[in-house]
């Protein structure tokens, strides 16, 4: 069974005030002020110096597990929001292997399902292995994104992107974080197209708005009962940081306690793409809120083009 | 700053009180638009907010008023129209001193 061997995460020192980004994200003084109060952002990491190498590094840093293993990954994966990384010919995920020591390492990125692409990542990371049946193999999931373009700055009316970064060394069959369901769903409906007119994008993202509650709780139930368990039973969720707005709406239709939600790093560190949920999970193991034998999920969705609603069940 | 919770329910007099000062914000949010608006005017539909431009209005009304507004409870309903906007406003303002 798939299972999360080490979780390691990143966050550059650099927190900024959302506020002090207006001008660059080309935000009024009201619209900041909507991000603070209601979506419950306040500050975003940044690391203005460093490459995504340097952030994806950074992050691999903190797997100790891995040190003395590299021969033993057969898998990179680097889950990515925005499908492009850095101008052709760079390659950050082949510099990361080389710099690791990766050598015997097939290494892919997987994207085209926005903020939910690191759970696929995990999810085939694990497949792989088991395909492989090689004792002691290891896969290497990697998520963290630099905010280089507007459209990697900001989601309009939904949430300010972070530079944070996540590593997991993944295993086929061990015995911490125990996968015991995925459930994801690919929206088309939500993805207008190219060129539609400006009406329709609205029309699109009020709807994706109106059914985001119905539709997280959808796969989110459905991974719990995968796993044998149910909402109520779950110990902790562990969100993508998008926003505080859309787990409060969520938690109060679902009935489901807002504090067993992780928020915390949504004011202090912002949404940093596929890299939120590993980020949480590692806030939640250094303050001791995952416990032997308890169930937790791990949930994310994103949007654009079309939408991804994804959840994890862990046994701990 | 302090802040005490108006009323328990709906206040009729600060219900009006933002019915009048949303005349006067409405054209700011709206970035200039001078609308007609009744009670009955939808804020999506007829003068083309979206839900965080709504969201921006009541903070406009907050600092028009003087007041602040509870905003973790609201619910799409609640910003159907000029009407339920004052509505929720009136049942979830906290006066500030």
């Amino acid at each position: 069974m798939t299972a999360l061997e080490a979780v390691a995460a990143y966050l550059p020192d650099q927190r900024i005030p959302i506020e002090d980004l207006a001008g660059e994200l080309g935000l009024t003084r009201m619209q900041v002020r909507v991000f603070q109060r209601y979506h419950g952002l306040a500050r975003v990491c940044r690391a203005p110096e460093s490459t995504p190498l340097d952030l994806l590094l950074a992050a691999a840093a903190g797997l100790r597990a891995l040190r003395g293993r590299e021969q033993q990954v057969r898998y990179v994966l680097y889950a990515r929001g925005m499908p492009v990384a850095v101008p052709y010919p760079g390659n950050p995920l082949h510099d990361l292997c080389r710099a690791l020591g990766l050598r015997r390492a097939a290494a892919f990125t997987v994207t085209q399902q926005a903020c939910a692409a690191s759970l696929l990542a995990v999810d085939m990371a694990g497949r792989l292995l088991a395909a492989a049946r090689e004792p002691g193999a290891l896969a290497l999931v990697l998520a963290g994104e630099k905010t280089f373009t507007q459209v990697a700055r900001i989601a309009p009316e939904t949430s300010v992107f972070a530079e944070g970064a996540a590593a997991c060394l993944v295993s086929a069959d061990g015995e911490r974080d125990r996968l015991l369901a995925y459930v994801s769903r690919s929206r088309g409906e939500f993805d207008a197209g190219p060129g539609a007119d400006p009406a329709e994008q609205r029309a699109l993202s009020a709807q994706f708005q109106q059914e985001f509650p119905g539709s997280l709780s959808e796969v989110i139930e459905a991974a719990a009962g995968h796993a044998g368990t149910s909402l109520g039973r779950i110990s902790l969720i562990l969100p993508h940081n998008v926003n505080a707005v859309s787990w409060r709406q969520w938690c109060k239709a679902a009935g489901f306690p807002l504090a067993r939600v992780l928020l915390d790093n949504v004011p202090a560190a912002g949404h940093s793409f596929c890299a939120d949920p590993f980020i949480n999970y590692r806030t939640a193991a250094d303050r001791g809120l995952l416990r032997q034998g308890e169930k937790y999920l791990v949930a994310a969705a994103g949007a654009g083009p079309g939408a991804t609603f994804s959840a994890m069940v862990f046994e701990h | 700053m302090t802040a005490d919770t108006e009323t328990a329910g709906t206040d009729a007099a600060l219900r009006q009180r933002v019915l009048t000062s949303m005349t006067a914000v409405l054209p700011h949010v709206l970035r200039g638009e001078q609308p007609d608006v009744s009670e009955s005017t939808r804020l999506m539909e007829d003068l083309g907010l979206t839900s965080t431009s709504t969201l921006e209005l009541m903070l406009e009304l907050e600092e028009d008023l003087q007041i602040q507004i509870d905003v973790e409870d609201i619910e799409p309903p609640d910003l159907a129209s000029v009407g339920t906007l004052a509505d929720f406003i009136a049942a979830h303002a906290l006066a500030m001193d």
